[in-house]
């Protein structure tokens, strides 16, 4: 029965293990109510008296009114706050308020009657915890038992802790899931998140982010961008889970945002470079008839595959902008029926919603494969955006003391010398960023510094351009 | 709504219920917090959280105080010539006198301006200075006030006047408050004070009482002092476990359940460093000068205590919605008004922000189903009491807000931000409850104004030294304590 199995439980924690245990951690082990834990814990320390006479101690609590019980406070009523206000009307009548004080006492149980007397009224009295040998002063093993009840509720949901436990339960409360904070933080990974949140989960947008290190990445979010992302909406929930610091990371600036770990990908220039490289040099080259069926299977295969797939699908309709690629894809999953209509309009994430970003990152490890492949694409449309490729830089920012400090710090960085991830991207709004302009005007810039792009890498080193100077 | 079980009610259930056996199919009741509106009036904290894009410190105080005279002056004009006007000292009309300076000697008037105590022993960067090159008498800090020397002023957009007299002595007067004074011009130069006039407590939004039988608390607690060592005082487990329902029998776990909201107001984190100052001689700069390195100095950073304090707001984030504001000792920025928290310091508490967790600024107004509430860390009644003999911190409090204003010494002894187009301090209702955290011991009382406002005013005492907690009760504006110990530890 189960009285046998707290006492055996209990037996073991206390006089074998020699560890106090309080009801909190009792009622979390045994999943039971907290009251029944108090219970628990009164049954089997008075059936411990026979059995392990002086091992097993209990400490109680003590709820109730201790004597005296009142606390004037000077109640003064201010009746007539016109009068001189020189003297504070002391001269009303000063009414005691009664305050009701409750008291929680811990005492350990050789002190009980003592303490007992102390109290006007008691409320309750339960044992709150059953130890080997008295505690000291100060109580520490509870303060353990403690954090372990905590680490176990960390885990759980607000509404089981309610239920299970005994514990009060807070309508509102409701934890995130971890991950789901970075987004929640950033503002259009808020809205992505939100967005993101709707009705789908497709498990082919949950195997993308994964898949990051390609090189494809930066060719296909760009031309995803309006067109993906419309489709992929709801694919992208899931995405977001896992890839939220991505898209935290990439909010800020479009194509060049890979923040998605690609090695490979130094020289990645166009879409079309990417496709083609793919197609020839990809060491999971696929045969182009597999394509649909893979895009149609990506949604329950692996990641790999479903990257492959996708590359495969931009391999073979050959489109002119990784933009039609992607469209492409699109409609493959929409109609089977691939259009290859070309959307020149560079991909701003500002311009597009969040989800863009999203997609963005979906479609990242959709073109991946080995980086070189990127580098003879023929388009150079999305020359500036595409390469990413991790540079050390130094950073000069402000120090806490204020002294100018250069760290040098390994970035990712793509033609138009934005950094993906975020502590270089605050620093590049810092004071002495010299490589690139701030952050409001790289949006702006986005789009110039795309043709810019090979312009800038072939400025000196730190020094996007001569107007830098001015810009700064 | 209450989740109760079959089984006998709680008021049933003898003090010794959990001293009994358990019986195999008993069923406990457990409890749940109702829905309700725990909002922040976010046109007067908009005003206190500043984002760090727009910060400025280019200008200078003196527009603060500008401000809060531009505001200020026309409400305590009007309670001055409600009471003064047609009034006739020695056969001579009293009139108002615009500016401070157009006060004629033997002529009895009336004037309004912001109050300044030049005192000796305020803190005066020259006087550290001084420090540097000859040895000083150490001076308490304690209190600036010295009687004797201690002059009170009366200035305006036009000048200084020398406040003298039996009446302006004996009155409660800090720096930065707005008042009209009624007197004449002495033969010195200075103005002898016949009477004196505050802008009286604002107008307050009159508040629905609900008649439910149904009861609803706010928990107040400041100074929780959370440090993660070892020997941390066990009381502040007590005190969620409490919050949570946990603690103790049914009835203590209802009452529990009838608490709305949790605010902890200040000082949750322990050992923060003082403020690093000139003084040479003070330890923080000795250690501070030892510290070259750039990053932080891992033996001077401790973790502990953010990581416990993280710990048991998680833990209580699943019970019941808190709010934490800073307090003087708290990791965010030193002056008022603090920012609120980084929600970042609690990577666990974190998850519940949006749904049970919000971090405020100091001071914060709330609005909790209907009450409003305006709570500070403690700063500017502690800052007050250094300039008043005596320590009713109740009165320094009613006098905020009679000054209405919550932090008239700022920016004089109390560091502030200087605000450019507007005081935020400057109270333009008064609330129905009115806290100040970290303050030596709870004391409360209801102010009444002229005008039917009612306030309860709190003062929080540290939790880490007294173990207690303030409910108040939302409709009644009843107080209760609830105080935690330890084996009787005597406090």
């Amino acid at each position: 029965m189960a009285s046998e199995l707290y006492s055996t439980f209990l037996a073991t924690r206390i006089v074998h293990s020699q560890e106090a245990i309080t009801y909190r951690l009792l009622s979390r082990e045994l999943k039971i109510h907290t009251a029944l834990a108090k219970r628990y814990l009164y049954a089997f320390h008075c059936s411990s008296k026979s059995i392990y006479p002086d091992k097993v101690h209990a400490t109680y609590l003590i709820s109730g009114q201790k004597r005296p019980a009142t606390t004037a406070s000077g109640d003064v009523l201010m009746s007539d706050v016109s009068s001189p206000p020189s003297t504070l009307p002391d001269t009303d009548v000063a009414v005691e308020e009664e305050i009701v004080q409750t008291a929680f006492e811990l005492v350990p149980e050789e002190e009980l009657e003592d303490m007992k007397s102390t109290f006007r009224k008691i409320a309750y009295v339960h044992v709150y915890s059953l130890e080997p040998a008295r505690l000291p002063e100060d109580f520490i093993s509870l303060a353990e038992c403690g954090r372990k009840v905590r680490d176990i509720d960390l885990e759980e949901d607000p509404h089981t802790i309610s239920q299970t436990y005994g514990v009060i339960a807070e309508p509102a409360a409701k934890r995130q899931p971890l991950g789901q904070l970075a987004s929640a933080q950033s503002k259009p990974a808020a809205i992505l998140t939100t967005k993101t949140k709707a009705p789908h989960t497709e498990p082919e947008v949950k195997q993308r982010p994964p898949s990051k290190p390609s090189t494809m990445s930066s060719p296909l979010p760009p031309v995803g961008k309006t067109d993906r992302d419309r489709h992929f909406k709801p694919k992208a929930t899931t995405e977001v889970e896992v890839s939220s610091k991505d898209i935290k990371k990439e909010k800020r600036e479009s194509p060049p945002i890979r923040k998605l770990t690609s090695p490979a990908l130094k020289s990645a220039s166009t879409p079309s470079t990417t496709i083609k490289k793919t197609k020839s040099g990809s060491p999971t080259s696929r045969s182009s008839s597999q394509a649909s069926q893979e895009l149609q299977s990506m949604f329950s295969s692996s990641e790999d595959e479903n990257d492959k797939d996708e590359r495969e699908d931009i391999v073979n309709t050959e489109a002119e902008t990784p933009k039609d690629v992607i469209g492409a894809i699109h409609e493959s999953f929409i109609s089977d029926d691939i259009n290859l209509s070309i959307d020149k309009t560079p991909a701003k994430p500002k311009d597009t919603n969040i989800k863009s970003e999203d997609v963005e990152m979906e479609s990242a490890p959709m073109l991946e494969g080995p980086g070189e492949s990127i580098t003879n694409l023929t388009l150079t449309k999305r020359a500036p955006r595409r390469g990413r490729r991790k540079v050390t830089k130094p950073i000069h920012t402000k120090d806490a003391n204020g002294f100018l400090t250069t760290k040098y710090e390994e970035l990712w960085e793509s033609y138009s010398e934005a950094s993906d991830e975020e502590p270089s991207a605050t620093r590049l709004a810092g004071p002495v960023k010299r490589s690139s302009s701030p952050v409001p005007k790289k949006e702006k810039d986005m789009s110039a510094k795309k043709e810019n792009g090979s312009k800038k890498k072939t400025a000196s080193s730190g020094q996007s351009s001569l107007m830098s100077f001015w810009k700064k | 709504m209450n989740i109760m079980s079959p089984v006998a009610s709680s008021s049933a259930l003898d003090s010794d219920y959990l001293l009994s056996s358990p019986k195999d199919d008993e069923i406990f009741p457990t409890f749940e917090r109702r829905v309700s509106a725990r909002g922040l009036i976010s046109k007067y904290n908009d005003e206190f959280v500043l984002k760090n894009t727009e910060k400025a410190y280019e200008q200078q105080y003196a527009s603060l105080y500008f401000l809060r005279l531009t505001v200020l002056k026309p409400r305590v004009s009007k309670v001055a010539a409600d009471a003064w006007n047609g009034m006739s000292i020695l056969s001579q009309e009293v009139k108002a006198v615009d500016r401070v300076l157009d006060v004629r000697q033997g002529e009895f008037c009336w004037i309004v301006g912001t109050i300044y105590i030049e005192m000796s022993l305020k803190p005066n960067i020259l006087d550290e200075i001084t420090k540097e090159f000859w040895t000083t008498a150490p001076i308490s800090k304690d209190k600036f006030v010295d009687p004797q020397h201690d002059a009170i002023m009366l200035e305006d957009e036009s000048g200084r006047v020398n406040l003298v007299g039996s009446t302006i002595k004996s009155e409660l007067l800090v720096t930065g408050c707005v008042v009209a004074v009624l007197g004449s011009e002495t033969t010195s130069g200075d103005f002898d004070v016949v009477d004196i006039r505050y802008p009286e407590l604002a107008p307050q939004v009159p508040r629905e009482i609900s008649t439910g039988h149904e009861r609803k608390y706010v928990a107040l607690v400041s100074g929780l002092q959370v440090s993660g060592d070892i020997h941390e005082t066990y009381e502040t487990s007590m005190l969620f476990e409490y919050l949570m329902g946990e603690l103790g029998g049914s009835d203590d776990s209802k009452r529990a359940s009838e608490i709305i909201h949790v605010i902890i107001a200040g000082n949750s984190f322990a050992n923060r460093d003082s403020p690093v100052s000139r003084d040479e001689d003070s330890q923080d700069n000795n250690s501070q000068k030892k510290k070259k390195k750039y990053g932080y100095d891992s033996k001077s950073y401790n973790s502990k205590p953010t990581e416990a304090l993280d710990s048991l707001l998680a833990d209580l984030s699943t019970s019941v919605s808190v709010d934490i504001m800073p307090g003087e000792q708290d990791p965010t920025n030193y002056s008022y008004p603090q920012q609120p928290i980084n929600p970042a310091l609690v990577p666990r508490t974190r998850r519940f922000l949006g749904s049970s967790f919000r971090s405020v600024s100091n001071p914060c107004w709330w609005d909790i189903e209907g009450l409003r509430i305006l709570g500070t860390g403690g700063q500017p009644v502690d800052d007050i009491f250094r300039y008043i003999e005596d320590d009713d911190r109740l009165q320094m409090m009613e006098y905020s807000l009679r000054w209405q204003h919550c932090a008239p010494t700022a920016p004089d002894t109390l560091w502030t931000y200087p605000f450019r187009d507007n005081d935020p301090f400057i109270l333009n209702e008064t609330p129905h409850l009115f806290f100040a955290g970290n303050q030596p011991e709870f004391k409360t009382k209801i102010v009444d104004g002229d005008n039917g406002q009612r306030v309860r005013l709190v003062t929080l005492p540290k939790f880490s030294e007294t173990g207690q907690v303030v409910l108040v009760d939302v409709a009644t504006l009843a107080c209760e304590v609830v105080s935690f110990g330890l084996n009787g530890a005597g406090r």
